[in-house]
């Protein structure tokens, strides 16, 4: 746990290094700014800024009572007597005698344990950040330094990044994921590092891609003229103008890798029991789907938070790039 | 003294299998505050002799012999760690497109600072300082405005500027102009052409002017250097060679400007293509499109003639004789 929570530190240092360098410079102010005008990007903002105070909510733990597990700010806001079993959302009776106020039901309902659905749905978000967030992190680095070195110096270097990649590529992905996931054990870090070595090849092949593009561009020709060295080049003339393209594919691979989870948690290959995420809930709520009256409530909370964050992501990033792409400024 | 001085440069290009002479056995040499202008038809290696002075050769091409003397220090034998030194700080150069030339996510002040900074001439205030007179020098007004803005809210000009800046920025002892105005439209291309000129004249630069364009060369440079197919087939003062051009390419290239034409009359041009690298004819490399071929053209490669300070690559060159006409 203590690793999972250096993780999210560093997720978090790095959205707020990537917000600020974003707001200084005026190229992408302009581009967030012109979010204040979209309704989709306001709304999308919106859904993020939710999920993250409710990651953060979940990130703080409080002093723990004697004899009592650590309880972290979200866990406290749930308190509540649990259930014996399922209830229907907002149902009226509880295990208690008495019928609760609306407030004081459980607003998604119970699963079969008598957890709160809610609870247990927001309880995810933290684990799809730190997937998410994590992974990126990892994927970024390596796609960029090998499709970087690969692009700008071709030859042998590119072979040698070609040869690795496609090695990778060419295990099915689910089988490498699951072989790794059987290797490492379960847990978080031990997905994340799984989804990063079979999730950063797309990208590496991007940038190798887009480098052999840039890499003839008069400026970098000029760069070159001016007597710049190669570190500089790459560094201050290609990498800046792959920031677009970068932007587009974390954003779209944040809520793949979101999706990624939730299809290993189903396998059972993915994070433990314990740790809340909706791939552990959907995994839970596919036998209840039998039953009859169908307790639909524990699959639609999971499968409409990820759906939100998914698509949030999506239109973020979609308004980014138009903000952002030089080709596509003043269009 | 010369500044910049190339002896008998040859420059490979791999095609297919094979590897072609594209520039063939070129000298010349330039003085500082001189301009020599190199001019020619597409595919005849201007372009490759400017990338084999700077060593900025795409990689299918190679030098393979002569020398490139810049200052009396032969550069062929730098290691690239120097020449990437000489780069930019004794030898700028300038390209055709503006609108490639800078890079769209930097401002043009960050990218002029750089140009400075990379060889280590001046931090902080200087630097910036510096910079805003470089912008001065080049004649823009605005030099504060300018350095915030992005490369995409200037003209072709006013990049054309800012990339001349750059490659001045380091008062280097050379600059080498690759078609600078062609990308420009005329009125630009004019204010351009007198703003080098200018600047070569202050800081005592010593320019290799490429062109296609003989009104060009005949406007800002003191010298002329003609090419065909890897070679230089005539040179002079630029008063001289177009009073009275000596080698029939020469001849042929005046003959089909387009100023000074009557409407009705149709414009004159050069018979042919020029061959590809690697399809080069013998003997003359002229001769299959030359008006005055004659039998030992095709067999025998011609000599150079020269006489003062004019040189011509033809059986049938007419020096000093020509001047008569």
């Amino acid at each position: 746990m203590i690793l999972a929570d250096c993780l999210a530190g560093l997720v978090v240092a790095a959205c707020a290094l990537a917000l600020i360098h974003m707001l200084r410079s005026p190229l992408w102010s302009r581009a967030v700014s012109g979010f204040r005008r979209r309704p989709g990007a306001m709304f999308a903002v919106a859904v993020l800024g939710l999920y993250s105070l409710v990651a953060i909510a979940d990130s703080f733990v409080l002093p723990a009572r004697a004899g009592q597990p650590p309880e972290t700010i979200l866990d406290k806001l749930f308190a509540r007597p649990q259930e014996r079993t399922y209830s229907a959302p907002l149902a009226e009776r509880t295990s208690e005698a008495t019928p609760q106020p609306l407030l004081g039901r459980h607003i998604l309902g119970t699963d079969g344990l008598g957890n709160d659905v809610l609870y247990r749905t927001l309880k995810g978000v933290r684990t799809a950040f730190l997937i998410g967030g994590a992974t990126t992190l990892l994927v970024l680095p390596l796609a960029l330094i090998f499709g970087l070195l690969a692009g700008y110096f071709g030859r042998w270097v590119d072979d040698a990044v070609q040869y690795v990649y496609t090695v990778f590529d060419s295990i099915p992905n689910i089988l490498l994921l699951i072989a790794i996931m059987f290797v490492l054990g379960q847990g978080l870090l031990q997905m994340c590092l799984a989804l990063g070595l079979t999730s950063w090849i797309g990208l590496c092949r991007i940038v190798r891609g887009e480098t052999l593009k840039l890499r003839e561009r008069g400026y970098v020709t000029s760069a070159r003229a001016l007597g710049y060295g190669s570190g500089r080049i790459i560094v201050r003339h290609i990498l800046p103008n792959l920031l677009p393209i970068l932007i587009i594919y974390a954003t779209l691979s944040f809520s793949r890798l979101v999706l990624a989870e939730v299809i290993l948690s189903y396998l059972q290959v993915g994070v433990p029991e314990y740790v809340g995420s909706w791939g552990n809930m959907i995994d839970a709520a596919r036998l209840e789907l039998t039953r009859e009256p169908v307790i639909w409530w524990n699959l639609a909370s999971a499968t409409v938070a990820i759906f939100l964050l998914v698509f949030s992501l999506n239109v973020i990033s979609d308004e980014l790039r138009d903000g952002i792409d030089p080709s596509l400024r003043g269009a | 003294m010369s500044v910049l001085e190339v002896v008998g440069l040859r420059t490979l290009l791999r095609v297919e299998s094979a590897e072609a002479p594209v520039v063939d056995d070129v000298s010349f040499s330039i003085s500082p505050g001189r301009t020599l202008g190199l001019v020619g038809e597409s595919g005849c290696g201007k372009s490759m002799v400017a990338q084999s002075v700077m060593q900025l050769l795409p990689p299918p091409a190679r030098i393979v012999a002569g020398e490139v003397m810049l200052e009396g220090r032969d550069l062929l034998g730098l290691r690239p760690a120097q020449m990437r030194d000489v780069r930019g700080r004794r030898m700028g150069m300038i390209f055709q497109n503006p609108m490639e030339a800078l890079n769209p996510t930097l401002t043009v002040g960050y990218q002029i600072r750089e140009s400075i900074f990379a060889h280590g001439r001046g931090v902080g205030r200087e630097l910036r300082s510096r910079t805003l007179q470089m912008l001065r020098e080049v004649e823009i007004e605005d030099a504060e405005g300018v350095a915030a803005k992005y490369p995409h809210e200037l003209s072709g000009g006013m990049r054309q500027r800012v990339a001349i800046a750059m490659a001045l920025a380091n008062r280097p002892a050379a600059l080498i102009a690759d078609e600078p105005t062609t990308a420009l439209d005329a009125t630009v291309q004019a204010a351009i052409l007198r703003l080098i000129t200018r600047l070569q004249r202050e800081m005592g630069l010593a320019v290799l002017l490429i062109s296609h364009d003989l009104g060009v060369v005949n406007e800002a440079a003191d010298d002329v250097a003609v090419m065909y197919l890897g070679q230089i087939v005539e040179s002079g003062p630029v008063d001289d060679v177009l009073a009275s051009p000596a080698h029939p390419y020469t001849q042929a290239l005046f003959a089909s400007r387009a100023s000074g034409l009557s409407r009705t009359r149709r414009l004159a041009t050069i018979e042919g293509v020029a061959p590809d690298a690697g399809s080069w004819p013998s003997g003359c490399r002229f001769h299959p499109r030359c008006a005055c071929a004659q039998e030992i053209c095709r067999t025998i490669a011609p000599g150079e003639v020269g006489e003062g300070s004019r040189r011509a690559l033809c059986h049938f060159a007419k020096l000093g004789a020509g001047n008569a006409k």
